[in-house]
C-alpha cells in the first residue's frame, strides 16, 4: 500500500513488541519519497510555507 | 486488502474512535494492552536524555505502539507533521530534536486529544510546536512542505489508508521522510462488517 501511494525504499524494519490483540501486531515502517517524484517541481521553503500553521 | 465501508459504517467507525479517545485523553492508563505513559516510552527506547527533557505528567499521556524516532534520525532545522499527534508527546520528542529553527505540527480528529496536547504544551517551552483538528484523508496543507512525516498507532484505525497514504506522499518534500508505528493484522480478516465496525477501535 505504501509503495502504491508512491512510497519508495518502504522496509519493514521491526516488530515493536506492543501488540493491540492477539490477532494484531506492532510494527515499525520506513519509507521515502521517491527524489525522482519531485524532479522539475519547487519545494516551498518550510519557514515561509508553514508560517501560517 | 482494504476493506471498503459505507459513508454509514464510516460514521459510525469515526463515532467508536472518538468515544474510546475522548477517555484516553484524560488517562490512558488501564485502556492498552500494552503499557502506556513513562513505562511505554521506555520499553520503546525513547532516548532517556530527552524523557528527562519532558514534563512527567506530559509523559504520562503517551500511548503509542512504537518508536517512530527509532526508523532514523529527525535533524535540526526540519519540518515535522505527526499524524494523529494525540496528546503529542511525539510531537515534544520531535521538537527537541528539530530545535528551535525547525518546526512541529500535528493533525487528529479527536478535539479531546488536541486539547490534551495543548495542555501538556503549556508545561513545556515550545514556541515551534502547533496543533490542527483534521482528518489524515484530508491533510490541511499544501504540497511538499514537510521533511519528515511520523504517526504512531493511528493508521491502523484509518478507514481510507490508502487516500491517507497519498495525503502524506503529497505534503512530503520530494526527499521525504515517513516514519511510521502502527498495528497490522497478522489473522484472518474474515469477520462481518458489522463485526469489524463495532469493533474497530478496540
Amino acid at each position: 500500500m505504501l509503495n502504491e501511494a508512491g512510497f519508495a525504499d518502504v522496509e519493514w524494519v521491526a516488530e515493536t513488541g506492543f501488540n493491540s490483540s492477539p490477532a494484531t501486531k506492532g510494527v515499525l515502517f520506513r519509507a521515502r519519497k521517491s527524489g525522482i517524484s519531485g524532479i522539475g517541481r519547487v519545494e516551498m521553503e518550510p519557514k515561509s510555507a508553514l508560517s501560517k500553521y | 486488502m482494504e476493506i471498503k465501508f459505507n459513508s454509514d459504517e464510516r460514521k459510525r467507525i469515526q463515532q467508536g474512535i472518538k468515544e474510546k479517545y475522548k477517555v484516553v485523553a484524560i488517562n490512558p492508563e488501564g485502556k492498552f494492552s500494552y503499557p502506556t505513559g513513562r513505562a511505554g516510552l521506555e520499553g520503546q527506547k525513547y532516548d532517556p536524555e530527552i524523557l528527562r527533557a519532558l514534563p512527567e505528567d506530559v509523559l504520562a499521556s503517551y500511548c503509542g505502539v512504537g518508536n517512530p524516532f527509532s526508523l532514523g534520525p529527525v535533524t535540526k532545522g526540519e519540518a515535522v507533521l505527526d499524524i494523529g499527534c494525540g496528546a503529542g508527546v511525539d510531537m515534544f520528542v520531535a521538537a527537541i530534536m528539530v530545535g528551535p529553527e525547525g518546526r512541529v505540527i500535528g493533525i487528529d480528529l479527536i478535539s479531546e486529544m488536541l486539547n490534551r496536547a495543548r495542555t501538556n504544551l503549556e508545561k513545556t517551552s515550545f514556541k515551534n510546536v502547533t496543533f490542527r483538528e483534521g482528518s489524515p484523508e484530508e491533510l490541511p496543507f499544501p504540497d511538499r512542505i514537510f521533511d519528515v512525516v511520523i504517526s504512531n498507532g493511528v493508521f491502523n484505525l484509518i478507514t481510507d489508508k490508502a487516500k491517507a497514504l497519498k495525503e502524506v506522499f503529497r505534503v512530503m518534500k520530494s526527499s521525504g521522510r515517513f516514519l511510521l508505528a502502527d498495528q497490522i493484522l497478522t489473522g484472518d480478516t474474515q469477520a462481518d462488517s458489522k463485526s469489524m465496525v463495532e469493533n474497530w477501535a478496540r
